[in-house]
């Protein structure tokens, strides 16, 4: 053991003894929790899949991969995530470029729109919109169908398109701020240098800008794939009763209808494997596209960049963009809302059918709601603290520490962020549902530590951002200064850090509070979070209810918000 | 005939404060045909923002650009020649070369926007990398070559299309000083070969002086002077543009009775011929570390002490103390004088010069950070 | 009495030898410049004094206590080290006022509150602050927040201070004022400057001693600024120094003959000793402000050659004289030049070397076998 220790510790630091021990436990307690939150459930669910006890056997995986209704569920999978993927690249980069580059009034106010979709759980959009466009209760449809006399709607929603509609609405931003933000950071005498050379706008749009951004676009492409891929809450809600399955419905139907068995478990394992595979030949193809390319655009000096005049197309540009804004964000959350307010779903939207019930029912007496609140209350904040220590701890150990083991500790922290939720919680019922003494089913803990899992990428990350802008030589200037690597620490690294700690904190609180797709397979009747009761009593039927209950995890969001403006707000510092 | 026309030129803008700053006042300015023409001035000063305006990245808030005999900017008809339309060729600080096209590609890339026939193109590509000393590199990226290679893209990059107008936008800055001298020369020889006409802008004096056939200098938002190297650096109008072209002195002085002595009251004064009409009053006295005589006999100037006697690798530096304010004079290595002793101090060629307000210094340091 | 003593120490990054069995001494009260190209291992020496790296071989002391000595398995701390250090990026921490940033070693080191705000403050007024005392670095410019690093190591250690590269990120003028600030405070406060910079100029300004290292990480020499540059131990030293020229000259029987492509041509007039253990192939090292340029017809002495480059940089005229094939830089104070007469490019002249020197050439450089 205690060479295992000098091997990795010895030359590669150089510092006093007790810094060594303090490295040291740093680096072993964030190995051993990443292996048993991330390592063990992925491992379990090969093992599971591919062995019956002890003997291997290819004969469930092969039967499971190849039985028809699975096969659908796969094409359904690629098709939507292609097609979300394609329509949500498109949009993002049109309107990234509308207002990273063009003279378009509005700016300030467009750009806090268009991150709106990005707050809320895209499974309210699917709840929106089958309020408006359900075949035949859809509040437009029977508008529709009572203009024409008819009995065929307008829109279907419940179809692949609609899917693919509604997941294409939350999931464009990704590409709108990766490629906005690429734009606001590129050195704008790139440009500049290209139209001295003779080249009118659209030219260097299409020779030159376009080019450069291309690894933001195809970093926030990759973002909408994976997540479309990975996605449950949409495809359940607007799937199911067309019986269009995905993966993960598939999966969650296999488990679901199960009822726990041991079987059925090896068989969601086994599709597990499958999409997880599906996302990392998208990885791949990600990489292939990229490494193609040499890509340093940021400047130095700051200037800002000429702006493309729109001049006629100013105003129907606006309006479109107005419009869209209006469509995405506005209907969906107004229809929520109001609908939680109707005595009863289906009826005409007027004053007289309003009422307060719903609220009083969820908020006042039912404690399975009251429940889930508290539930992921308690759920959001503690994988939020702990996550971000983890983070912060991972991120010191690879960053400050180096030793030779931090390839492999980064590589586990940032493993969860391709890995789809669902997957993960299956992993995580298979390591702690007995097979090793502990059984956390049906209890709160396990939601916690698949949480945990899934959250420590995006600490990590954001660990690393703030680490990284303490150099090394602020530390040393305090050890010169007479502290102890331990009060160095404390005075310079820790107060430096703790702005981007609780940013990061709340980057993990707010997802977690929303979240569906990891504890839709992992709750119990008492450990319901705030997005399966959502998602059950929606299920139920229990429209309005479920309309009131998004409402209010609304409200938790968007104040959740304004706090973590709050706290982000650019104070003294770095 | 004028190749560069600058009537009454001016660009106003309104800072994140709400200030308004006129960073270019009234700027006037012909360059002739040919002429390799330097902007110089400090930071801030508004010389970038002038040529700017000239390549059309900037409007102009008032005034006439005219590039030979054809209006490119004229504010006063809302007239405005896009850049891509005035045929100048740049480089800029940052070299600007686009890192996703290799050499080849970059260079190649306004004769493409041309649709320039393919034979052509190649020829003349091939021919702007010869001069600019990068033939055998044109499958190479960008970012595979250092600092003074991407300049050199830069270069053979605004060459290719043949301009008779080349802008400079401090293109030497990033580039280290051993680099910087070789790539002057290579500068003025392409210069000397194409016969095109050259704005150069730099905060560099040496820079300025080694290039131009004539230069200016700027200082916030306005000419100060105008000139050839020499007449600059023989005749500076005032004392920022004597600080501003090389190392300098300027000795409090007071005049008492068409004589100067030294501010702090002292009874010899400092053999000086003043120009016409100096009045009694204060001033000071303008001198070159280099034009200053030292010695040790009696009689050979006024005199002083050396207070600090410093080893430099082109001369012998002495900080000398003239009635309590402090010079600095350079000697050749060779006849060294003891620190702490007395001395005799010689002007060569020292210059007049009224002083300057607190406030015009302080306005000058404000716009470094606009 | 030395403050400083490091006996033949080795620094080692993996397989590399960065440092190998270098000694030296610094003695109280001194400012030693320590001077060598990027990547010398000059950083790393400081690094090493400071504790941040581990030798693998050697001893240093401080006083007189070890302080890193891994035969004796002694590493002491750099936090019980007693060096104030100011580091290449000023380190200055973001979050604590400039007040707070002075004040912390004195914290640390568990001095009484109202001694340790006093200790501060005067700090804070030598290095002309005290008016910033509550600001952020945010706040300052990088001038200021310089001043403030140095306060703080001042606080840190009155005894020994480091500077990595300090002033090298600083535009020109401050630089000196630094320099001279450095440099006051030194024989005020009597404390021990280390000083580490590739910037030889600089160096020679403000150290008592400098100590010259090369590329291996080695000491070439150390010494006085003035006997460095009047006496250089070998070719390396004198051509780190500024400018210089190194002409291959083959010694025959004590006079000196210019290898040049059309045969060997004969120097007469130079005053220059030639040991007697060197060999026939030598190189002539010389000064730019050294060698004289006269019209040929006026020269009886000196060699022939032609003037390829006239540059007027103001102050002095920059000349790239041709002498048998190889280029010759020659300096000229401008006021003499005009006085003397500015030779014309492509004009014949003769130049003559004043102060040449000479040392051995490399076995296999090219231009003996033309």
């Amino acid at each position: 053991m205690k060479f295992f220790l000098t091997s990795m510790f010895g030359k590669e630091t150089s510092r006093g003894d007790r810094r060594f021990g303090l490295d040291r436990i740093v680096f072993l307690l964030s190995l051993f929790i990443l292996i048993v939150t991330v390592l063990m459930p992925m491992l379990m669910i090969v093992v599971r899949t591919f062995f019956k006890g002890t003997q291997p056997d290819w004969a469930l995986f092969t039967r499971v991969v190849l039985a028809p209704e699975n096969l659908s569920a796969i094409y359904n999978t690629v098709k939507i995530g292609f097609l979300v993927t394609l329509f949500g690249t498109v949009l993002g980069l049109f309107y990234a470029w509308l207002i990273g580059r063009s003279d378009i009034p509005m700016k300030g106010l467009m750009k806090a729109l268009f991150t709106i979709p990005y707050m809320f759980p895209p499974f309210f959009g699917a709840m929106a919109w089958s309020l408006l466009l359900a075949p035949r209760s859809g509040y437009m449809n029977k508008w529709f169908m009572q203009l024409t006399g008819g009995t065929s709607p307008l829109l279907d929603i419940n179809s692949i398109g609609g899917i693919v509609f509604v997941e294409t609405c939350y999931y464009f931003p990704f590409v709108f701020l990766q490629v906005v933000s690429a734009l606001e950071r590129m050195d704008p005498t790139l440009e500049e240098s290209a139209r001295i050379a003779g080249a009118g706008q659209w030219y260097v749009i299409r020779k030159i800008t376009l080019p450069l951004v291309l690894p933001a676009i195809a970093a926030g492409a990759m973002l909408i794939l994976i997540s479309s891929l990975s996605h449950f809450g949409v495809p359940a809600i607007l799937g199911f009763s067309n019986n269009i399955f995905t993966l993960p419905t598939k999966i969650y139907q296999l488990i679901n209808r199960s009822a726990g068995s041991f079987e059925g478990i090896r068989e969601g394992a086994a599709l597990s494997i499958l999409l997880v595979g599906v996302v990392v030949i998208a990885l791949y193809i990600q990489r292939i596209v990229l490494k193609t390319g040499h890509y340093d655009i940021i400047k130095g000096k700051s200037m800002r960049p000429m702006l493309i005049k729109l001049r006629g197309a100013k105003i129907p540009l606006l309006g479109i963009s107005l419009l869209s804004l209006f469509v995405i964000v506005v209907v969906p959350l107004f229809m929520i809302f109001i609908v939680g307010f109707l005595k009863a779903y289906g009826l005409p939207l007027t004053l007289q059918n309003l009422t307060l019930r719903n609220y009083e029912y969820i908020l006042g007496q039912s404690k399975m709601v009251r429940d889930s609140i508290v539930n992921s209350l308690f759920l959001s904040v503690s994988s939020g603290v702990i996550t971000m220590f983890l983070g912060v701890m991972i991120a010191y150990v690879v960053i400050k520490v180096k030793p030779r083991g931090k390839g492999f500790l980064e590589m586990l922290s940032l493993l969860p962020y391709s890995i789809p939720g669902l997957v993960l919680a299956i992993g995580v019922i298979l390591v702690w549902s007995g097979t090793f003494g502990i059984n956390l089913y049906n209890t709160i803990w396990i939601i916690l530590i698949a949480y945990i899992a899934r959250y420590v990428s995006f600490a990590m990350k954001s660990a690393s951002a703030s680490l990284e802008q303490v150099h090394y030589s602020l530390e040393e200037a305090a050890r010169s200064c007479g502290a102890t690597h331990l009060e160095s620490l404390r005075d310079i690294t820790i107060p430096l850090i703790r702005p981007g700690m609780i940013a990061g904190f709340f980057l993990i609180f707010l997802p977690a509070m929303r979240e569906l797709t990891t504890s839709v397979l992992l709750y119990g009747p008492f450990t319901r979070t705030l997005g399966v009761a959502i998602y059950a009593i929606n299920s139920e039927g229990n429209t309005v209810q479920a309309s009131a209950l998004a409402t209010v995890a609304i409200g938790i969001i968007i104040a959740g918000h304004f706090v973590l403006r709050y706290v982000t707000r650019d104070r003294k510092g770095l | 005939m004028s190749q560069i026309t600058l009537k009454n030129v001016t660009k106003e803008f309104v800072t994140r404060g709400a200030h308004r700053v006129t960073a270019v006042d009234k700027f006037n300015l012909e360059v002739r045909e040919g002429e390799c023409f330097s902007f110089l001035g400090p930071s801030g000063c508004g010389k970038t923002t002038t040529l700017r305006m000239i390549a059309g990245f900037e409007d102009l808030t008032e005034g006439e650009i005219w590039l030979g005999d054809k209006p490119v900017s004229v504010k006063s008809k809302n007239l405005y020649v896009p850049p891509e339309e005035r045929g100048l060729g740049m480089v800029f600080q940052a070299f600007a070369v686009w890192p996703h096209l290799n050499v080849f590609e970059n260079v190649a890339f306004p004769l493409r926007v041309k649709k320039t026939p393919r034979d052509e193109l190649r020829e003349r590509v091939m021919t702007a990398l010869n001069h600019t000393d990068l033939q055998g590199a044109e499958k190479a990226y960008p970012s595979d070559l250092s600092g003074g290679e991407q300049q050199r893209i830069a270069l053979a990059r605004s060459i290719v299309t043949n301009p008779r107008v080349m802008l400079l936008d401090e293109p030497l800055s990033n580039l280290d000083p051993k680099l910087r001298e070789s790539m002057r020369f290579e500068i003025k020889a392409l210069q000397k070969k194409f016969n095109f006409t050259i704005i150069f802008v730099t905060h560099d004096q040496s820079e300025a002086m080694a290039l131009s056939d004539r230069m200016l200098v700027m200082d916030l938002g306005k000419i100060i002077q105008v000139g050839t190297p020499r007449q600059m650096y023989q005749n500076p109008v005032n004392k920022f543009v004597y600080g501003f072209l090389g190392l300098s002195n300027f000795l409090k002085v007071r005049v008492r009775d068409g004589k100067v002595f030294p501010a702090e009251g002292t009874v010899q004064p400092i053999p000086f011929e003043l120009p016409e009409g100096v009045s009694d009053g204060e001033g000071l006295l303008a001198s070159r570390p280099n034009e200053i005589g030292l010695s040790r006999t009696e009689g050979t100037g006024y005199p002083a002490r050396i207070e600090k006697r410093l080893y430099m690798t082109f001369c012998i530096e002495y900080h000398v103390n003239i009635a309590g304010q402090v010079i600095r004079v350079h000697t050749p290595h060779g006849n060294v004088l003891p620190e702490g002793c007395d001395c005799f101090v010689h002007f060569r060629n020292p210059r007049w010069y009224a002083g300057e307000s607190e406030q015009v210094e302080l306005e000058r340091i404000e716009r470094q950070v606009i | 009495m030395a403050i400083v003593s490091m006996r033949d120490i080795t620094v080692q990054y993996g397989k590399n030898t960065v440092i190998d069995g270098l000694s030296l001494e610094v003695e109280r009260g001194e400012n030693l410049a320590i001077v060598g190209p990027s990547s010398c291992g000059k950083t790393t020496l400081m690094r090493a004094l400071c504790g941040f790296i581990k030798i693998s071989r050697g001893e240093i002391m401080i006083k007189d206590t070890v302080v890193s000595s891994p035969s004796r398995r002694i590493m002491i701390a750099p936090e019980k080290r007693n060096i104030g250090v100011v580091f290449q990026d000023y380190a200055v921490w973001p979050h604590l006022t400039v007040f707070e940033n002075i004040v912390y070693p004195l914290r640390k080191r568990k001095v009484p509150k109202e001694e340790a705000k006093e200790r501060a403050l005067a700090a804070m007024a030598q290095v002309k602050m005290q008016d910033f005392a509550e600001r952020l670095p945010s706040q300052l410019s990088g001038g200021q927040q310089q001043r403030v690093a140095l306060a703080r190591a001042l606080v840190s250690s009155s005894e020994l201070i480091v500077l990595d590269e300090p002033i090298t990120n600083l535009d020109a003028k401050l630089r000196e004022e630094m320099a001279y600030e450095i440099r006051n405070l030194q024989e005020t406060i009597g404390v021990t400057v280390i000083y580490i910079t590739h910037d030889q100029e600089t160096a020679m300004t403000i150290s008592d001693r400098m100590v010259i290292m090369d590329r291996r990480g080695a000491i070439r020499q150390l010494g006085t600024p003035e006997d460095i540059w009047n006496h250089p131990n070998d070719r390396d030293v004198y051509a780190f120094l500024g400018v210089s020229n190194f002409l291959p000259v083959t010694n025959e029987k004590g006079s000196l003959h210019l290898v040049s492509a059309s045969g060997k041509r004969k120097l007469e007039n130079l005053h220059v000793d030639i040991p007697q253990e060197f060999g026939s192939n030598l190189l002539l090292a010389s000064r730019p402000t050294n060698i004289r340029v006269s019209p040929l017809a006026d020269s009886s002495t000196g060699i022939e050659g032609t003037v390829e480059r006239v540059t007027y940089l103001g102050h002095q005229f920059d000349y790239f004289v041709n002498v048998g094939g190889h280029t010759v830089r020659v300096q000229e104070d401008s006021l003499e030049a005009f006085g003397r007469g500015v030779p014309d490019e492509g004009s014949p002249c003769a130049v003559e070397f004043l102060q040449p020197a000479v040392y051995e050439a490399d076995p296999r450089d090219p231009r003996f076998e033309l």
